[in-house]
């Protein structure tokens, strides 16, 4: 290709490829977010329309049709703080040890840590059912929050490892001649070194407990539902879809993530890679 | 080994090594305990379970194979475990050509190059239900932008959801779209590290474009190709929300896949013995596929040089 085109012809068919390129990624979005803004006319117009009149009309109907909306996020925003906040604690423990410690014994934990990270989701929910209404758990968020760090913790172990193992041990060393303890050499030091590979790891946990759709389903009905269930069922909603109200939940719902991704983005990539090719 | 700091010249003594074992446990009791409480301990119930007629609150006997002969001679199984290997082999199929198209591209020079990376990353924010959403309202027969994009080139207009063939070809292009940003970064951090004096010395050979791409670049990433593969495959063949929020298996059971029939015996007919049956093959088909993975991972976290 690149000999047969040159000069303004490869420049336009680079741009063309491009245009593909960032349609084919980012249209379906824009074009939620656009949808959810436009007057009820035209979110069903056809053709469709991509100027015209902008109302904030469909996220006022959330509540009116959709109350416990609200409380769904909430839902949600729990979930994904309180399973963030598990998930670094206990990953960063486990990380530090595989890391920092040498013991020969440690194969076996990262063998079993390794092995159950490729276990499916939806195999565990038949026993986890039935567990989970013995202990009254059901429709409380506590099930989802620890089945959800369950199948997060392992590519955050195994990830904070591969960043622990860059920072060379010499400065914790250096810590602990200066009067520190090993713990501490270890929070002060190395930890404010893998700052950026920490901020990919809570993103990657966010955005899995944020999305998860599997436990909420299966473990609440009500009380802790969280909002994608609520958006699941306004999809299939016999009466009639009330669409410009979905887009604008689906947008509600987007949000905080996207964001949160376009700002770690690059560290993002990294660690798909790391979690792909060396994790 | 050359260190010579406090932490790994000094030879542990005997007592140095039993207080770092038994902090290397209590640190890595809590991941443990909660991978053995959700997924292990679970997983085993499950072989326990597939050995019963279990159904919550009327308990269950011991059937022997009865749930697995069953199910394997049920012609909804044997479909979709079959369709679940094609839906499995077009989507990941898909994901790689569009990704590695992608990265290839992306490796040229390109104004704005960083920017364009960050919108290919953006769909994995993006929920499966939302992404439902999205792909449902461009898809929809009567007002969605795609079949008008369709028509205005010349194509047939499709309704999209009321066939089975092209509603299994709707969850597919979710499940592509949604997915495909992983083999976009990964592919491109492999095509990064091809040497850029492989590709000048097949051009002083006089290789084409095409033959320096089959030649020099795919025998080169062909192992991350693998891996990509690997993983999606597994990741895939899982797949729950994308198919049960879009089509919820139908038209008729066209889509219906093994995670939505697993569903649909557990808490629908609340088969759970069959249910459990169906998820033990997914995961013994998942293990089996994963073993490579696994090695590898274990050896790059363990390299023998320690």
């Amino acid at each position: 290709m690149s000999e047969l085109l040159c000069g303004p012809t490869r420049a336009i068919v680079k741009w063309a490829l491009t245009a593909i390129i960032v349609g084919w990624s980012a249209f379906p979005i824009f074009y939620m977010v656009l949808g959810s803004f436009k007057p009820p006319a035209d979110v069903w117009a056809y053709p469709p329309r991509i100027f015209g009149p902008v109302t904030g009309q469909n996220y006022a109907e959330i509540l009116r049709f959709n109350p416990t909306y609200i409380h769904d996020m909430w839902n949600s925003v729990q979930v994904t703080v309180y399973g963030v906040l598990l998930t670094l604690l206990i990953a960063l423990a486990a990380a530090f040890v595989f890391a920092r410690l040498r013991l020969g014994w440690l194969r076996v934990p990262a063998f079993f840590i390794i092995t159950v990270r490729m276990f499916p989701p939806i195999v565990v929910i038949i026993p986890l059912f039935p567990l989970m209404s013995a202990l009254g758990l059901l429709d409380t968020l506590t099930p989802v929050v620890i089945a959800g760090v369950a199948f997060g913790v392992s590519i955050a172990t195994l990830l904070l490892k591969a960043f622990i193992d860059d920072i060379p041990i010499d400065l914790e060393e250096a810590a602990l001649i200066d009067g520190c303890t090993r713990f501490q050499a270890f929070y002060r030091i190395t930890l404010p070194l893998i700052a950026p590979g920490l901020a990919a790891v809570v993103v990657f946990t966010s955005v899995g407990l944020w999305n998860e759709y599997l436990f909420p389903l299966v473990f609440t009905s009500s009380e802790a539902r969280t909002a994608p269930v609520t958006i699941a069922v306004a999809i299939n909603n016999v009466e009639g879809v009330r669409w410009g109200m979905l887009l604008a939940m689906s947008a509600v719902h987007l949000a905080p993530m996207l964001v949160l991704v376009m700002l770690v983005h690059k560290q993002l990539a990294e660690g798909m890679t790391l979690g792909a090719v060396k994790g | 080994m050359a260190a010579t700091g406090i932490l790994t010249a000094v030879r542990p003594t005997r007592s140095l090594n039993w207080t770092r074992t038994a902090v290397a446990l209590a640190l890595l009791l809590p991941v443990v305990a909660v991978l053995c409480f959700v997924i292990l301990v679970p997983s085993v119930q499950l072989l326990w379970l597939s050995l019963t007629d279990y159904s919550p609150g009327l308990g269950g006997s011991f059937v022997g194979l009865k749930n697995y002969v069953w199910i394997l001679t049920d012609p909804a199984f044997q479909a979709a475990l079959l369709r679940n290997l094609f839906y499995v082999f077009v989507v990941v199929g898909c994901e790689v050509l569009i990704g590695f198209a992608i990265a290839l591209f992306l490796q040229q020079p390109i104004p704005l190059r960083p920017l364009w990376m960050a919108l290919v990353i953006a769909p994995y924010a993006v929920s499966p239900i939302v992404a439902v959403v999205m792909w449902k309202y461009m898809l929809d027969p009567s007002f969605g932008v795609v079949n008008y994009m369709l028509t205005s080139i010349g194509l047939p207009a499709v309704k999209w959801l009321s066939t089975p063939t092209t509603s299994m070809a709707a969850i597919i292009i979710v499940a592509v779209w949604k997915e495909f940003s992983f083999t976009t970064i990964v592919l491109f951090a492999a095509l990064s590290t091809v040497p850029r004096e492989l590709y000048e010395a097949s051009k002083i050979d006089g290789a084409s474009s095409w033959q320096t791409l089959r030649l020099v670049t795919i025998p080169l990433i062909t192992p991350a190709i693998a891996i990509v593969v690997l993983f999606r495959v597994i990741f895939t063949l899982r797949e729950f929300g994308i198919p049960q929020t879009f089509t919820g298996g139908g038209p008729g059971t066209s889509t219906e896949i093994l995670s939505l029939y697993l569903y649909k015996e557990a808490f629908r007919y609340s088969n759970f013995g069959s249910g459990a049956a169906t998820g033990w093959i997914m995961l013994v088909i998942t293990v089996l596929l994963s073993s490579v993975l696994i090695r590898r991972t274990f050896r790059g976290m363990f390299p023998r040089t320690r």
